[in-house]
């Protein structure tokens, strides 16, 4: 594993099988990625392109069928990899009889802290995510975006060295939003690494600074954002353009 | 562990499993004892009070904890909320653990109010419960040990059938056991039957038997029982469960039967005095009771054979729950409870495996083997004994409770560890 690199994916490919062993979908093929120390890594592609099973093989909860994952340079199943990480799902189901106070401090007991720490730790997060009028409030009665939110402080309370945000602002409305990438710059700015997957490519365009595009399985593209801004003529949509031309090219390979 | 444990309880409470289990709690204790029929006598109007709202709340306690351990990772994973607790630095085993204790927790909670409600409205009804007594069974070796002697006698005898000869061993000495622990001794008038008890001395001793004849009908019938130098008579009919008080024997002269001399060995004598054969099953029919402690100690240990039961069946559950969805879980642990109440039946009154079909053969075998699995459930029979006021052995107790809320849970949550890691969605 290359010297800083947080994720490193060499070789992967992941094939579903049915009950018989009977290949069902090819959903990842041979996929190489790094994501190093500090990036604010984009992995985009359309729907069915298998950046969620890319996501679910770097968490541990999936185990290729070859290549190989691994996560602070060890086995992604380690706990040792599991304590430095914050992971935030594309739905915010949460334990809808759990108070927002209870599912952050229900999640920093998991990750091994201590009460009074961990106490703090959400007193502050519920405070800066805006939620520590209804931290008291039982979360089944919460909206979107705020269930959203709650989910986000579960993903931060354990003050993760890596986090892994699956569409996270899916549910939020703009105001949501732009809260939202103003925190990831935040986390950015206080050396953590995150990984993110997003449908609004504007989004992403605003808080990455590396992107890859997987299509079919196969990353078919991918780079510096800033590069990618430089080298486009509409910069607005500098993303949009590349990711576009990327899947046509990679449907052409094909 | 704490925090798995946490948010299992926090889901019961809030969720109100735990108020709506203690309410029909309550309302069992109120108003099962007068929706049932007792044969009229405070001792049949106490069997049935306890065998009732005792045996309701078992059932309930048991059901609840299976059916609500099958929804637990279930729903979990179909809310798509088990990968959030996996990704974290804990076990699975972690997670399957803290659930099963707060299922076990809500077990015991309700269980703890229903033994005290027990005990109390007992203790205001007219018919309080007196001390519970300890069972005595004749010190006969087991059942499989007198059929394996049995077996091998029959196969040096030269008139055993050669088709019996041939057939399968097991199939052989599973029937001779079977007809071992019905084996009836006949007694016939001025002889007597000899059974080996180890009952402490110096007890105030009860025999507690039922005699039969060869008809099988109602006849008079008397005798006397003897017990290291303590003797009962018995005037009464077969087929009813008789109570024999023994007091010390006033002397051999006194007594009236030369052939009977009173005895300090460790043997209960039965002798015949009136003018039928009478009959009985030494593994069945006649036992020692001997004083036992009060009803409300007894209710505990009966209340903690429930409790093991119960943490097995909520183990059991969510085994179902990690591996299956909460429907085909739920509708999985109906059949398999389904099954195992029935096995003992089943292979019980099966009768003639000589002579069975290919199909009732392959039957018989699943419900040997079901039989077989569900051993350490069925040997214990907390409602029964409760009811009846039979003092259940500590060890006994703590035998079910070694298995069914260590050894039985530790493998169904290793497995459900095992099954979590292997399907988190």
């Amino acid at each position: 594993m290359a010297e800083g690199n947080v994720i490193e994916l060499k070789g992967v490919e992941k094939t579903f099988r049915d009950f018989w062993m009977r290949p069902v979908a090819e959903a990842v093929r041979w996929l190489d990625l790094e994501v190093a120390r500090g990036d604010v890594f984009g992995l985009i592609g359309p729907n069915g392109s298998g950046k969620s099973t890319t996501i679910k093989m770097i968490l541990g909860l999936i185990r290729p069928t070859k290549g190989t994952v691994r996560l602070f340079g060890l086995d992604p199943r380690a706990k040792a990899a599991r304590a430095r990480l914050g992971y935030l799902p594309e739905l915010s189901h949460l334990h809808p009889f759990l108070t927002a106070e209870e599912t952050v401090l229900y999640y920093a007991g998991l990750s091994g802290m201590r009460r009074a720490a961990a106490r703090a730790r959400m007193l502050e997060l519920l405070e800066e995510l805006k939620l520590a009028h209804v931290r008291r409030r039982t979360v089944g009665g919460f909206s979107k975006g705020m269930a959203r939110r709650v989910a986000i402080a579960a993903a931060l309370v354990s003050s993760p060295e890596l986090l892994i945000l699956d569409e996270p602002t899916s549910g939020l409305d703009p105001i949501g939003t732009r809260e939202v990438k103003e925190l990831i710059a935040r986390l950015a700015a206080g050396g953590m690494t995150v990984l993110l997957t997003s449908h609004q490519l504007f989004d992403v365009q605003d808080v990455c600074n590396r992107v890859a595009v997987i299509s079919e399985g196969r990353r078919v593209g991918g780079g510096v954002v800033a590069d990618i801004v430089a080298n486009a003529q509409d910069k607005r949509h500098a993303l949009e353009e590349y990711f576009e031309a990327r899947l046509n090219l990679g449907k052409g390979e094909a | 562990m704490k925090s798995a444990f946490l948010i299992a309880w926090r889901g019961l409470w809030r969720g109100k499993t735990l108020w709506t289990l203690l309410a029909a709690v309550v309302a069992a204790h109120l108003f099962l004892p007068d929706a049932v029929r007792s044969d009229g006598t405070l001792a049949g109007r106490l069997e049935m009070h306890v065998r009732v709202v005792f045996g309701a709340v078992t059932a309930l306690v048991c059901a609840a904890s299976l059916a609500i351990a099958c929804g637990a990772f279930a729903r979990e994973r179909e809310d798509d909320l088990l990968p959030l607790s996996l990704v974290r630095p804990v076990s699975a085993l972690t997670l399957a653990a803290g659930r099963w204790l707060a299922f076990l927790l809500l077990a015991a909670s309700v269980l703890a109010v229903n033994v005290l409600l027990l005990n109390a409205m007992l203790w205001r009804s007219d018919h309080r419960p007196g001390n519970c007594r300890i069972h005595h069974a004749p010190a006969l070796p087991p059942a499989e040990v007198s059929a394996a002697r049995m077996l091998e006698a029959f196969l040096r005898s030269e008139k055993t059938p050669e088709a019996v000869k041939k057939a399968p061993r097991a199939a052989v000495l599973a029937l001779l056991t079977a007809k071992e622990k019905e084996r009836y001794e006949v007694v016939h008038p001025g002889k007597s039957l000899t059974l080996p008890f180890y009952a402490p001395p110096g007890e105030a001793l009860t025999v507690r038997v039922r005699f039969s004849t060869l008809y099988n009908i109602k006849e008079p019938l008397s005798g006397v029982f003897r017990y290291r130098g303590c003797e009962g008579p018995v005037s009464n009919s077969t087929q009813a469960i008789l109570e024999v008080p023994l007091r010390q024997a006033p002397t051999e002269v006194q007594m009236g039967l030369a052939s009977a001399v009173p005895s300090l060995s460790p043997n209960l004598t039965f002798t015949n005095t009136g003018a039928s054969d009478v009959m009985l099953r030494p593994r069945r029919d006649v036992e020692l009771l001997a004083p036992g402690d009060a009803f409300f100690a007894n209710s505990l240990r009966a209340t903690l054979e429930v409790l093991a039961v119960a943490g097995l069946l909520a183990a059991f559950g969510l085994f179902l729950s990690a591996a299956l969805s909460r429907p085909v879980a739920l509708f999985t642990a109906a059949v398999l409870m389904a099954a195992a109440l029935m096995a003992p039946d089943a292979v019980s009154q099966f009768p003639d495996e000589f002579n069975a079909t290919t199909g009732e053969k392959i039957g018989l075998a699943i419900s040997r083997a079901v039989t077989r699995f569900t051993a350490a459930l069925s040997e214990v029979s907390p409602v029964s004994d409760l009811a009846s006021s039979r003092a259940i052995p500590v060890r006994e107790m703590g035998g079910a409770v070694v298995a069914d809320l260590v050894g039985w849970p530790l493998l169904f949550l290793s497995l459900t560890a095992f099954l979590l890691r292997r399907k988190p969605r």
